[in-house]
């Protein structure tokens, strides 16, 4: 069986700067891993590749062994994949349950639908209280809640989280870590982009470093956090950078 | 006098209404000012005469006028207005879609003549006297459609599946296609129905006045950008109630003030006095919402 993610050789330019030069990673069904590396290391834009947002100059992306590299991002989402984007993407003109029913466009199914919805509102007893508030309105911890809930809503058999911890408080950072720890146990295969290197790979069981849009290290958790480059280089950085 | 007034402004303000929510819906979903748009309106009232004159039924009339229209939208948007359109660059689509109205005009000229066809349509209404004050039959369809199309559009885009990814897309593109869904036909249908409620306005123009010609849309294609401004771009509701002041304030000058004002120039004049008082319009904009 194929895993059901992978991305080969993946190369993303903007104009002529080379910002992705040939990565090659898997994420198999029931893992959690962990895509690790500093600000501007490349993270998102392999992410918007791998859901079609931006445009590979490069190499392909399989989901399920189908090669989906020219394929539009819907496509992508209906083959499995919730997303969650960088910095959340709300939609604020609309109220929280459109929101997440949004999250749930391509299910046809209205019961399986109404199903998600009291799932998402039974892991975040908040977004029910605020269903008809708009996406505007909501604090920064509650918009996470609802962005997660939102890639959530299609039953997923990948999430892709860019960033859960972006602009939120520590105490928020360990309640989402906590929230994706359950998500895993409970079976749901994970692919984490993170920055706070030291989290993610207390969740995930792989990971890879990035560095200046390549690999540079991969391994299972364990391997990577104990690997002295990866001490030394990328957890000194962590601690000065992670606090943005 | 006052009442009378009243039902005439409102009666433009309806029609004018079906052309701002086109080009409001239009802009909504892709940030593009499209006053091809007005093309729509003569283009309704050409196809209307011609359904008419073959079945002398004027829904057959107004279903060829939404047909041929939002396909056309369709059309412009899949050829013309996606390949042109960059985020950074709103300039290039605006001058793309003069150049469609354009196009268009002349196209109606060479297909239908330069003289004015006339639209004798037999209306399901009657005239209707309340008092002093007396609604014409071609009145009453005009707000008995409008009425009909603001319920429509509103249960589109509240209660339907394709209203939801709408109003998504209408809000943040990206992040809708990633959601899963298919922004490529949500532009597809905006622009379909955007079109269409334009042709239906220029149907209903063409019977009031009983006249069809190929410049009908060149007053249209710009007062409606003033009055889709006015009302804060890409907002259905500001573009309603900016229509309805408009056509008020015309019936209101025009039946009290005489002809000494053009009333053509009123949604300029208020649009320059709201937007030294006002610039993001009448009313907050935002997409598609409600
Ligand atoms: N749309 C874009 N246009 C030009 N450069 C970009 C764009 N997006 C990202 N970049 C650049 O690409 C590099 C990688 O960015 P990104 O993928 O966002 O990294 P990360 O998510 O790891 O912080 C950065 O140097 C960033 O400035
Ligand atoms: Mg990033």
């Amino acid at each position: 069986m194929p895993p059901f993610l992978e991305v080969q050789n993946l190369q993303v330019s903007y104009g002529r700067a080379r910002v992705v030069r040939g990565v090659s990673l898997e994420v198999a069904a029931g893992e959690c891993v962990a895509l690790v590396g500093a600000n501007g290391a490349g993270k998102t834009s392999i992410i918007r590749s791998i859901m079609g947002l931006t445009p590979a100059t490069g190499g392909r992306v399989l989901i399920n062994g189908a090669d989906v590299t020219g394929a539009p991002p819907w496509k992508r989402a209906s083959a499995g994949i919730g997303y969650m984007p960088e910095g959340r993407r709300i939609f604020s003109n609309l109220n929280v349950e459109r929101n997440l029913l949004v999250g749930a466009y391509q299910v046809r199914d209205q019961t399986r639908v109404r199903t998600s919805l009291e799932r998402i509102y039974g892991i975040f007893p908040r977004l029910r209280e605020r269903q008809s508030q708009f996406g505007s309105t909501l604090s920064g911890g509650e918009q996470q809640m609802l962005a997660i809930g939102r890639a959530l809503m299609s039953d997923p058999r990948l999430l892709i989280i860019d960033e859960v911890s972006m602009g939120l408080a520590p105490v928020l950072v360990s309640q989402a870590f906590q929230l994706i720890t359950r998500l895993h146990v409970e079976g749901l295969t994970i692919l984490l982009v993170e920055q706070n290197a030291k989290k993610a790979l207390q969740v995930a069981e792989r990971g890879y470093l990035l560095e200046s849009g390549r690999v540079v290290l991969s391994g299972t958790a364990s391997d990577l956090s104990g690997h002295p480059d990866f001490v030394g280089t990328y957890f000194g950085r962590t601690c000065t950078t992670g606090a943005e | 006098m006052f009442l009378q007034q009243l039902v005439n402004g409102i009666t433009i303000g309806s029609l004018y209404s079906l052309v701002a929510l086109g080009l409001t819906m239009v802009y909504g979903i892709m940030r593009v000012l499209d006053i091809a748009n007005a093309g729509a309106y003569v283009l309704g009232a050409y196809l209307g005469v011609w359904g008419y004159t073959h079945t002398h039924s004027l829904p057959v009339a107004l279903l060829a006028g939404v047909i041929g229209a939002a396909l056309v939208g369709y059309l412009f948007q899949r050829l013309i207005y996606t390949p042109v359109n960059r985020p950074d660059d709103p300039i290039v689509p605006l001058i793309a879609s003069i150049g469609l109205f354009i196009v268009m005009e002349d196209l109606f000229r060479l297909i239908a003549g330069p003289w004015t066809l006339t639209f004798p349509a037999r209306l399901p209404f009657q005239r209707l006297a309340l008092g002093g004050v007396i609604v014409t039959g071609s009145q009453l369809t005009i707000l008995a459609t409008a009425a009909v199309l603001f319920l429509l559009l509103w249960l589109v885009l509240n209660k339907t599946k394709i209203g939801l990814g709408w109003q998504a897309t209408a809000q943040d593109t990206e992040t809708s296609m990633a959601m899963g869904i298919n922004t490529r036909a949500v532009l597809a249908f905006a622009f379909g129905m955007g079109y269409a409620f334009s042709a239906i306005a220029g149907i209903l123009v063409a019977v009031h006045h009983n006249a069809v010609f190929p410049t009908m849309g060149d007053i249209p294609s710009y007062k409606m950008l003033a009055i889709v401004v006015l009302g804060g771009l890409g907002n259905p509701l500001g573009a309603i109630l900016a229509s309805m002041l408009i056509g008020l304030l015309e019936a209101f000058v025009g039946g009290y003030v005489g002809s000494s004002i053009p009333t053509d120039a009123l949604a300029f004049m208020a649009l320059i006095v709201i937007l030294l008082v006002r610039p993001q319009g009448l009313f907050t904009s935002g997409g598609a919402a409600k």
